[in-house]
C-alpha cells in the first residue's frame, strides 16, 4: 500500500500528442490516476463534495475520459474502494505467516493494519471512513470488508474449550470495533497516536479466544516490541 | 446548515409534522434518504409544502431533526431504567433492555436510525458517530470492574461500542431485529467481555431476559 513517491509524481500524466505508448497503457495508467485523485479528493473533501469535474482534473484527464473508464462517481468510487481493499489484502497475505501461532498472526496482522492507516491516510478514510457514508453499495462492501477478516480471527475459537458457545457474528463485531476504532480516529485527525493503541486492540481481540491473561501478555509483548 | 424554528410546533402537538415524521422515517428505511425528496414527503404525510417548510429548512433538516428527536428518545429510555443502578453490570443489563424494546416497537424506526443513518450525507454520519460515542460513554464505566492490570483506557470502550453497533446494525439490516431476545446476550456479551473477562462474559450469553 505505502508508496514513496509524492503525490505529483504519482499523478503525473503521460506525454500528450501521439506516441508509441500502448493504448492499454495509457488507459491503465489514467484509471490509476483517477482512483488515486479520488481518494486523495475524498479523504480531503469527503465523498459528496467530491465532484466528477474535480477528479478529472485533479487526475489530469478529460472528462470524456472519466465516462470511458466509469458511469458515475460512485462507480468510480466503489472502483478505487476495491483496488485498495484488494492492495491491503495482499499485503496482509504476505506478511502473515500462517505457519505462526495464532495469537503471534492477530498481533503482527493489527501492526500492519495500523502501519497502513499511519502511512496511507487518505487511502485509508477512503476505506474506512468515507466508504460508511458513499451509499448503499459501498456500505455493503465496507461490511464485506469486515466480513474477509473474520476467518483469520475466528481460528481463535480453537484457543477456547466453550468456542461453541460464542456467537456467530463475534469476528465481525470485533472487526467493526477495531475500525470504529481507527474510524474515529481518522475523523478527528488523531492518526499519530494510533500505534500506541496496538497493546489494548490486542487485549480486546484476543480474550474471546485466550483469556485476559493470556491477552495481556501479548499486549505486553506487543508493547515492549514497540518500545524497542 | 440553518435549521428551522421547530420549537414552535413542540410546545404544542402538531399531527402535521408528525406526520411529516412518519413518512420520511418510512421513506428513508424503505428507499434511504437519497432517493426521497420533500414533494414525496409531503405527499406521503398529505402536508403541504407551506407546512413542510414552515417546519424544516430542508430535507436533510428534516432528516436531522427527526433523527435526534427519536435518540433522545432512545436516550431518555435507557437513562430512565439505568439511573439508580449502582452496579455497572446491572445498568449495562437494564440500558440493553430498553434500547432492544425502543428498537422493536418500530421496526422502520429502527432502520431509520441505525441503517439509514449510513450513507445519507455528513450530518447524518455526524449524528451516528454521536450515537456510537454515547454508546462508548456508557460502556466506559466498566473500567472500574477491570481486576488485575489489563490495560483499559477509553480505546477498549470505542472498540467495545463499536463492536455493539455494527452488531446491532447487521441484526436490523438482515431484518431481525424481532428476534432480540435471542441476541441481546451477545450484546451484552460484546459489552461485558473486555472488562469482566473471558469466562464470566460468556456466562451472559446463556441469560434469557426477554422470555
Amino acid at each position: 500500500m505505502a508508496d514513496s513517491r509524492s503525490l505529483s509524481e504519482r499523478l503525473a500524466k503521460l506525454p500528450p500528442g501521439r506516441h508509441l505508448i500502448p493504448r492499454d497503457f495509457v488507459s491503465q495508467n489514467q484509471r490509476e490516476r483517477m482512483l488515486l485523485a479520488t481518494a486523495e479528493l475524498v479523504a480531503e473533501r469527503g465523498y459528496q463534495k467530491t465532484t466528477i469535474e474535480l477528479i478529472a482534473k485533479t487526475a489530469r484527464v478529460a472528462l470524456v475520459t472519466f465516462y470511458e473508464h466509469f458511469a458515475n462517481k460512485e462507480e468510480c468510487f466503489l472502483a478505487a474502494f476495491d483496488e485498495n481493499v484488494a492492495a491491503a489484502g495482499e499485503v496482509f497475505a504476505e506478511l502473515l505467516d500462517p505457519e505462526q501461532p495464532w495469537v503471534d498472526q492477530i498481533s503482527t496482522g493489527l501492526e500492519v493494519l495500523l502501519e497502513m492507516v499511519v502511512r496511507e491516510q487518505a487511502r485509508a478514510k477512503l476505506c474506512i471512513v468515507e466508504a460508511q457514508a458513499a451509499g448503499t453499495e459501498s456500505l455493503a462492501r465496507y461490511q464485506s470488508m469486515l466480513e474477509r477478516v473474520a476467518p483469520k480471527l475466528r481460528e481463535g475459537r480453537e484457543l477456547n474449550p466453550r468456542a461453541s458457545r460464542l456467537p456467530d457474528g463475534l469476528e465481525v463485531a470485533i472487526a467493526g470495533g477495531l475500525m470504529w476504532l481507527v474510524h474515529q480516529r481518522l475523523v478527528s485527525d488523531r492518526v499519530d497516536d494510533l500505534k500506541g493503541l496496538l497493546p489494548e486492540m490486542l487485549q480486546v481481540t484476543l480474550t474471546p479466544y485466550v483469556g485476559e491473561v493470556e491477552a495481556a501478555r501479548a499486549a505486553e509483548a506487543a508493547q515492549a516490541r514497540a518500545a524497542a | 446548515m440553518g435549521r428551522a424554528d421547530v420549537s414552535a410546533p413542540r410546545r404544542g402537538r402538531d399531527p402535521a409534522r408528525e406526520r411529516i415524521a412518519a413518512a420520511i422515517v418510512e421513506m428513508v428505511a424503505d428507499h434511504g434518504f437519497l432517493a426521497i425528496d420533500i414533494g414525496a414527503v409531503c405527499a406521503r404525510a398529505e402536508v403541504s409544502r407551506a407546512h413542510f417548510n414552515r417546519c424544516f429548512v430542508d430535507l436533510e433538516d428534516c432528516f436531522l431533526a427527526i433523527h435526534d428527536e427519536a435518540i433522545e428518545e432512545l436516550c431518555g429510555r435507557v437513562e430512565g431504567v439505568s439511573k439508580g443502578r449502582e452496579n455497572w453490570h446491572d445498568r449495562i443489563w437494564a440500558a440493553g433492555v430498553a434500547a432492544m424494546r425502543f428498537l422493536q416497537e418500530d421496526s422502520a424506526r429502527a432502520r431509520f436510525l441505525v441503517v439509514s443513518v449510513n450513507g445519507s450525507g455528513s450530518g447524518a454520519q455526524q449524528r451516528r458517530d454521536r450515537v456510537v460515542e454515547r454508546i462508548a460513554d456508557f460502556l466506559d464505566g466498566g473500567r472500574g470492574e477491570v481486576e488485575g492490570e489489563r490495560r483499559t483506557s477509553r480505546c477498549t470502550a470505542e472498540i467495545a461500542a463499536g463492536a455493539v453497533y455494527n452488531t446491532i446494525f447487521s441484526k436490523i439490516e438482515s431484518g431481525s431485529i424481532e428476534r432480540g431476545d435471542e441476541f441481546l446476550p451477545e450484546l451484552i456479551y460484546l459489552a461485558t467481555m473486555p472488562y469482566l473477562g473471558q469466562r464470566a462474559a460468556e456466562d451472559e450469553l446463556a441469560v434469557q431476559p426477554l422470555r
